[in-house]
């Protein structure tokens, strides 16, 4: 049963957040409608051609009014329809990007959670030995190294040098072919963008874990005779855990950042190869769809995990 | 790794018929011992770009108009060597056969009976003056290809004034209401439909090109089916979206799509046409550009038949290329053609925004003339097209293979000579301010960014003259900047539709090109305008001698650089017969089969 | 978590502050030079200064000359030390140049972030009231938008240009450290030696850039630092996508880009971009977290 406190805490954040989805999309949606050019023009598309297809898409109509009828169709759900694909419903569109996206994001984040906590946990049990000194290395090189750099070395290493080992079945960038991707075409784009934030997890768990240890309750349960992995399992590392999912938010937003570049990297039709495809196409209105997305995306995400971790840690009120 | 805009290209590739069975041969590595059909007829292929609109009133992509031309017919179409052959229509009209009027402006047309679209209607002379009728009024991209028909002007103000009130107010629905009443406005006078099988097509003046333009597939001369776009709860803007919306009368049906993902057609059950398609289904992954590469790779694993359909944006890339040269195994696969592209740079003559290459001025055309011949045309197709992706453009403006190309090195443009071009820069720019912060536009692009880095290493090199350079990321404001004349020097290229000069003399800098803001260099000149209205209204071969007059005109005025001829490489599969390319570089798919492998 | 610095300015008033100061730089240096992969990080990025200020003077090649007579796509030679690209310019020229670009937009944009965040979040954090509003709900709104899509929307807009990528990448950045700026005014403005200095009449702009700004210094340093590797490799990216730099410039992210599409040919031609950009970007990861340790002990974890 939530209490009051966090019920207005609540309605104060989805107040935010639709504070955000208007600021966002008046201020992508001026901007990119103020760029010259448009999708409809072309060397035999212009003059009075060109303003009668701008009419057509009420593209000559005062830019407040069009983002007035923006707002008022994107609250019922409908972003408007694309330029590039003449007429084309944005919304379905979008929601499959998303989707994909979703996949992508999801795994990776599966994954920056599996490696960041055991690398967390392990350098902690082994602080200042060369097993902890390797794991936070890694997970330096992990946020330093450019996703498109590990992305150009997997196929370099996969298609060009070691075709053989995994005899052609094996390619990378995987050549997604459906909506989704299968296993094979998911597997290194989600690694390269788990491993890029699975560093700050790795920090967070090891920092938490050896505080943990410390504790009194740990010496205890030691003194009492428990094997250190049933210690570590059972007390610490459930403790440990809290201070990951307070940084879940931030880390999210980072996956989201980052699908945007393996998404382009990788040619994976999400949502973050949309938006570069819809921008260079000078397809406004899928760009203009696609941020307001985003944004209410990591609205949401930064609100359930703050949600989260007054559930996991009920120390915390709002 | 960005998306090709349409406009890039210049234009759209024509409709033609596939390829000559030779070539694709020729590109057999290990021809299958047995011509014997292999037992699944599936042809699968990549294309890099999405679809911009299927809608044969509006279609301007390259990629769009070489998918839809297996979908829509015209009443002729082209064949394998460009020559008009009859589709629809039962015969080509000329002045023997009585198609033609002695005075040259009454074409008379009469329709194959049998001809049926894929939904059973069948093909009514009804169905032809709607589709073109409709084609005017939307004022498309190759509208203009009906301009020669009388009343096309006033159907074109008509349709170009939609109501401000009442229902629909849209452009487009107004058209489709005012058509389905019967509105005479919305239909040239010159189209008439003497019966069910014959239309009649009057133009305000004889015309040499018309014929050849209205048989140019995929776009408004295509013939649709009034009773499906205007069925009941069809939307007349994205009917064309719906595949069982896309009714033509071509071999080929579209059966599934999803957007930016993929697309299914379908051979026709009893396709009224010939040849009888063998490839039952057509399967065509839409990719990012950024994926060409991993698709060579799936090409040669067997994944796909062919790649380079879809047009300028199935460019494989340089070092793909390079690299299959390199490879015994993989070289027989390639087939290398030259496309009807021709890219040049183009002076901003008739802009004041030119900076010194602006106006007629001895100083103005001598400095353009010194910035073309500092330019090593050779150079360029060597060092930056490896000889692969391009060829020197030393016959002019017209691309090799093309009717009204002048032949290797007839161009006086296409000369490099560094001396003359410093002695001109001395004479017209002795201090050298004219020629201070100069710049080159180009829209991003890797070929782009190659030849204009190679463009800025020449004029320095053989001028002294450091020119900066101009990138511009979305392909839609560099045509911006180019049609409303903010530029200097920019990039600038024709692709042909149909192969006849009139396509590239009018539509660059002809009248019409000029009125509608569109001319590509601000170039005006009434000696140039009054000889290509006399070409327009000659047959093509009193015509051509005076478009090579306008090719003159252009040199000795100095109005672009040339630079290079597209040269087109395809991927195919020994066991596909009938594919590939030519000057057009696109196929019918009912002229290929895949043999047993 | 205890600091000890804080007693030590509790204890002084006013004009003594700078001593303590001199103190905590001295300590934090002492720390820095026991770290020793910040250390490692530091030497490298020396050199890679260096590499970038030889470059202003010479390169083996000029970096945007198409080279007669030489071959493209060449591999690794004595002539060549890097190999040549798909124009035949030469590699290793080109990396120098890119060097330059890298650090330009890294120190460049973590400059404009600095002032605009430090200004911006003084002004909320010490003024309090409206202004504070006003700005606290402006980055609330636009906290957590990811960066590179504002970057790539602000880029196409402005045009391309060295100082419009900064600009570009700015746009976001700076957010995160007007926040931290805030926070810091926030907590120093109540400690009584402000009070007392505020009491004795000095003016609103000396305190804050008098008192509150060295104060916050540490934390503003290692955010500073962080703020490199961000835009270095924003940048990269987007050279990658061919939204980057204007040609004939090269940058890493721009040669890693060529050299993806070269790689059935010279797969090098990417390896040298990366290696490049992965080192420099770890060393100034490196040495932010070995800055953070030596002068924001808050922060130690």
């Amino acid at each position: 049963m939530p209490t009051r406190g966090t019920l207005i805490y609540i309605a104060q954040r989805l107040l935010l957040i639709v504070f955000t989805l208007l600021a966002v999309s008046f201020l992508v949606f001026i901007t990119v409608h103020s760029l010259p050019g448009s999708a409809f023009e072309s060397e035999r598309v212009h003059g009075k051609a060109l303003q009668l297809v701008l009419h057509q898409y009420g593209l000559d109509r005062p830019i407040l009014v069009q983002y007035w009828s923006f707002l008022t169709s994107a609250i019922q759900g409908n972003l408007g329809v694309s330029f590039q694909i003449r007429g084309l419903p944005i919304t379905p569109l979008v929601m499959r990007e998303l989707s994909v996206s979703a996949e992508l994001g999801g795994t990776a984040l599966l994954i920056t959670i599996g490696i960041g906590t055991t690398f967390g946990v392990l350098a902690a049990m082994r602080q200042n030995t060369w097993v902890d000194y390797t794991l936070t290395s890694i997970a330096v090189v992990g946020y330093s190294v450019p996703s498109f750099v590990l992305a150009g070395l997997g196929e370099l290493i996969f298609a060009y040098w070691l075709p053989t080992v995994t005899n052609g079945a094996i390619q990378y960038p995987a050549n997604w072919t459906g909506t989704y991707g299968t296993l094979v075409e998911l597997s290194l784009p989600a690694i390269i963008l788990g491993f890029y934030t699975s560093g700050q997890v790795t920090r967070i768990t090891r920092a938490a874990m050896l505080e943990v240890l410390q504790q009194d309750y740990i010496r205890t349960a030691r003194a009492k005779g428990l094997k250190t992995r049933v210690v570590t399992v059972r007390h610490a590392l459930r403790n440990a855990l809290i201070p990951v999912i307070s940084i879940l938010g931030p880390l999210v937003i980072s996956i989201i950042t980052g699908s945007v570049i393996i998404e382009n990297i990788f040619g994976i039709p999400g949502l973050g190869k949309e938006f570069v495809e819809s921008i260079l196409g000078a397809d406004y209105n899928v760009t203009v769809a696609v941020f307001t997305v985003y944004a209410l995306l990591i609205g949401i995400a930064n609100l359930i995990v703050d949600l989260l971790y007054t559930v996991v840690d009920p120390r915390i009120r709002y | 790794m960005l998306r090709v805009n349409k406009f890039t290209i210049g234009g759209i590739g024509l409709g033609v018929l596939g390829l000559l069975t030779a070539a694709a041969c020729g590109s057999t590595s290990s021809t299958p011992s047995t011509n014997a059909l292999a037992s699944s007829q599936v042809l699968h292929f990549p294309v890099f770009q999405d679809p911009g609109t299927w809608d044969p009133g509006e279609m301007d992509a390259e990629v769009d108009t070489e998918l839809m031309q297996n979908v829509f017919d015209n009443l002729w179409r082209f064949d394998d060597k460009l020559n008009i052959v009859p589709d629809i229509a039962t015969a080509i009209p000329t002045q023997a056969n009585g198609g033609i009027s002695a005075d040259g402006v009454t074409y008379t047309i009469h329709l194959n009976p049998a001809a049926k679209f894929s939904n059973g209607d069948p093909v009514t002379s009804k169905d032809v003056l709607y589709s073109w009728n409709r084609g005017a009024d939307l004022h498309g991209a190759y509208s203009s290809i009906l301009s020669a028909i009388a009343g096309y002007g006033a159907v074109q103000t008509a349709a170009g004034n939609p109501p401000s009130s009442g229902t629909p107010t849209t452009f487009q629905g107004n058209i489709e209401k005012q058509l389905a009443a019967g509105n005479s406005a919305f239909m040239m006078s010159g189209l008439t439909a003497p019966d069910a099988e014959t239309v009649q097509v009057k133009l305000s003046s004889a015309c040499g090109w018309c014929l050849t333009a209205w048989t140019l597939e995929g776009t408004v001369g295509a013939i649709v089916d009034e009773k499906v776009i205007n069925g009941p709860g069809v939307d007349p803007v994205t009917w064309w979206q719906t595949p069982t919306n896309l009714v033509g009368t071509g071999a080929y049906k579209l059966t599934a799509y999803t957007p930016k993902q993929s697309l299914t057609f379908s051979a026709v059950p009893n396709y009224w046409g010939s040849p009888k398609p063998t490839v039952k289904t057509v399967n065509i992954d839409i990719k990012d550009p950024s994926a060409a590469a991993t698709t060579v790779d799936n090409f040669f694993q067997k994944g796909y038949d062919i790649i380079g359909y879809g047009g300028n944006s199935a460019n494989i890339p340089l070092a793909n290329i390079l690299a299959i040269q390199a490879n015994s195994r993989e070289k027989p696969d390639l087939l290398t053609q030259p496309k009807g592209r021709t890219t040049w740079v183009s002076f901003s003559v008739g802009y004041p925004t030119g900076g010194p290459f602006t106006g007629e001025s001895a100083a103005a055309k001598g400095l353009r003339l010194a910035f073309d011949l500092a330019i090593d045309k050779n150079g360029l197709a060597t060092t930056v097209c490896h000889n692969v992706i391009c060829s020197a453009a030393t016959g002019g403006l017209i691309t090799t293979g093309l009717v009204g190309n002048g032949g290797p090195n007839t161009d006086p443009l296409a000369k490099f000579d560094a001396t003359q071009a410093k002695s001109l820069l001395a004479q017209y720019d002795p201090n050298g301010t004219l020629t201070k912060n100069l710049t080159y536009s180009y829209n991003a692009g890797s070929l782009n960014e190659g030849v204009a880095t190679f463009l800025q290493n020449e004029w320095q090199t053989n001028l002294g003259v450091h020119v900066n350079l101009n990138a511009v990321s979305d392909a839609s404001i560099f045509i911006s900047n180019r049609l409303s004349g903010k530029y200097q020097m920019d990039r600038d290229g024709w692709q042909f539709d149909y192969n006849h000069p009139q396509d590239w003399y009018d539509n660059l800098w002809g009248v019409y090109a000029t009125s509608a803001g569109a001319n590509t260099s601000g170039f005006d000149d009434p000696t140039y305008d009054s000889t290509l209205k006399t070409a327009d209204a000659e047959p093509l071969t009193q015509a051509l001698p005076l478009y090579n007059q306008l090719a003159q005109i252009l040199q000795s005025d100095v109005v672009y650089i040339p630079l290079y001829y597209s040269v087109g490489n395809f991927l195919i599969q020994p066991y596909v017969s009938g594919a590939g390319s030519n000057t057009a570089f696109d196929h019918y798919w009912n002229e290929i089969k895949i043999l047993s492998h | 978590m205890a600091t000890v610095t804080t007693p030590i300015l509790e204890e002084y008033a006013g004009g003594t502050i700078a001593r303590a100061q001199v103190g905590l730089w001295r300590d934090g240096f002492r720390r820095l030079r026991r770290n020793r992969l910040a250390l490692a990080a530091l030497i490298y990025l020396t050199v890679l200064v260096l590499v970038a200020i030889i470059a202003i003077f010479w390169t083996p090649y000029n970096p945007a000359t198409i080279l007669p007579n030489t071959l493209t796509f060449l591999g690794p030679s004595a002539g060549h030390p890097l190999g040549t690209d798909d124009l035949g310019r030469d590699l290793l020229s080109r990396m120098m140049q890119g060097a330059q670009i890298s650090l330009i937009v890294g120190v460049g944009t973590s400059a404009i972030v600095l002032t605009v965040g430090v200004v911006v979040g003084l002004i909320a954090g010490y003024f309090r009231g409206w202004i504070d509003n006003v700005i606290s709900v402006f980055i609330n709104i636009f906290y957590g938008i990811p960066g590179i899509l504002v970057a790539i929307i602000l880029y196409l807009i402005l045009g391309h240009g060295l100082g419009n990528i900064m600009i570009a990448i700015s746009a976001t950045a700076w957010m995160d450290m007007a926040r931290l700026v805030r926070g810091q005014a926030f907590s120093i403005r109540e400690r009584e030696y402000i009070e007392a200095a505020r009491a004795s009449g000095a003016r609103s702009g000396k305190i804050l850039f008098g008192h509150i700004l060295p104060n916050s210094l540490g934390p503003i340093i290692v955010q500073a630092t962080f703020v490199i590797p961000i835009a270095i490799l924003t940048e990269a990216f987007l050279s990658y996508l061919g939204l980057g730099i204007p040609s004939p410039l090269a940058s890493w992210g721009s040669i890693a880009s060529e050299g993806y599409a070269a790689l059935p040919l010279e797969p090098y031609m990417m390896l040298w971009p990366a290696v490049a950009l992965s080192l420099t970007l770890l060393a100034f990861n490196f040495l932010g977290d070995g800055l953070r340790d030596a002068f924001d002990p808050r922060q130690r974890r």
